[in-house]
């Protein structure tokens, strides 16, 4: 119902906002020092710098996407589990993203099994249902940052 | 990385040393850091999902790759020319 991997996720997104803080770092040694600016040189690593900051906040937006999806996978894992006991109580299951009934004899009044297979399907969906919206926005996110990603790789190629 | 041109001539100013050895810092860093990026293998649990993160994820280390092969470029300009600025007006980004 639920699969990828959390830990998978969040070790890119924790590594891509480590890259980004060291690009950061990076943008801040291109820097010109005080002096340079108080006697008007000129910033020789203007545009390298700019390359290093635009680069870095892909990176950190992204890295934070993964992180808040990594969270979003694991609450609904959690929320599921606590869904699964209370199937079983009460003698139903899922298939695909269906409760059903499950297969041979129940214990359970037949008219509460009715009324918990609604409840419960109304929690399966209200799970799945926010996990799809947040798989549709991480999906447009990364597609815009990634023609971001494409011109900050032609501007730092157009100088050959 | 530790390859390519030395980043500080002895002739060279202060603050175009400075300058040098933070290219030189940048090349190395993002280079590795174009590495590092191919070497993981998240999974979201979606396929089309999935082939849009590995996408980025190819996008972003070649970006990585491009900031340091500029960097190298401007470290090796130097080399050829020391003293002169090594700045390059037409690698501007524009936000």
């Amino acid at each position: 119902m639920i699969g990828g991997d959390p830990g998978s996720t969040s070790a890119l997104g924790g590594a891509l906002r480590g890259h980004a803080l060291r690009l950061g770092d990076l943008a801040d040694e291109l820097s010109p020092t005080p002096h340079a600016v108080h006697s008007g040189r000129v910033d020789h690593a203007a545009a390298e710098r700019e390359l290093l900051v635009s680069t870095a906040d892909e990176l950190d937006r992204v890295g934070a996407l993964l992180q808040q999806w990594t969270a979003t996978t694991v609450d609904s894992l959690a929320r599921l589990r606590h869904l699964d006991h209370q199937l079983v109580a009460a003698g139903l299951e899922v298939a695909g993203n269906k409760v059903v009934e499950s297969l041979g004899p129940s214990r359970v009044d037949p008219d509460e099994r009715l009324r918990s297979r609604d409840r419960l399907q109304e929690l399966l969906n209200r799970v799945t249902s926010a996990r799809a919206k947040e798989l549709a926005r991480l999906a447009r996110e990364l597609e815009a940052s990634r023609t971001t990603l494409v011109r900050l790789s032609g501007v730092a190629r157009s100088g050959r | 990385m530790t390859t390519g041109p030395s980043p500080v001539r002895p002739t060279t100013g202060a603050a175009e040393q400075r300058t040098l050895r933070a290219l030189a810092r940048a090349r190395s860093v993002t280079a590795a850091a174009s590495d590092e990026l191919l070497t993981h293998v998240p999974d979201l649990g979606d396929l089309p999902a999935g082939r849009v993160l590995d996408a980025w994820v190819e996008q972003a280390a070649d970006t990585l790759r491009a900031l340091s092969e500029a960097a190298e470029e401007r470290l090796l300009d130097a080399a050829v020319a020391p003293g002169a600025s090594p700045a390059r007006s037409s690698r501007e980004v524009q936000r």
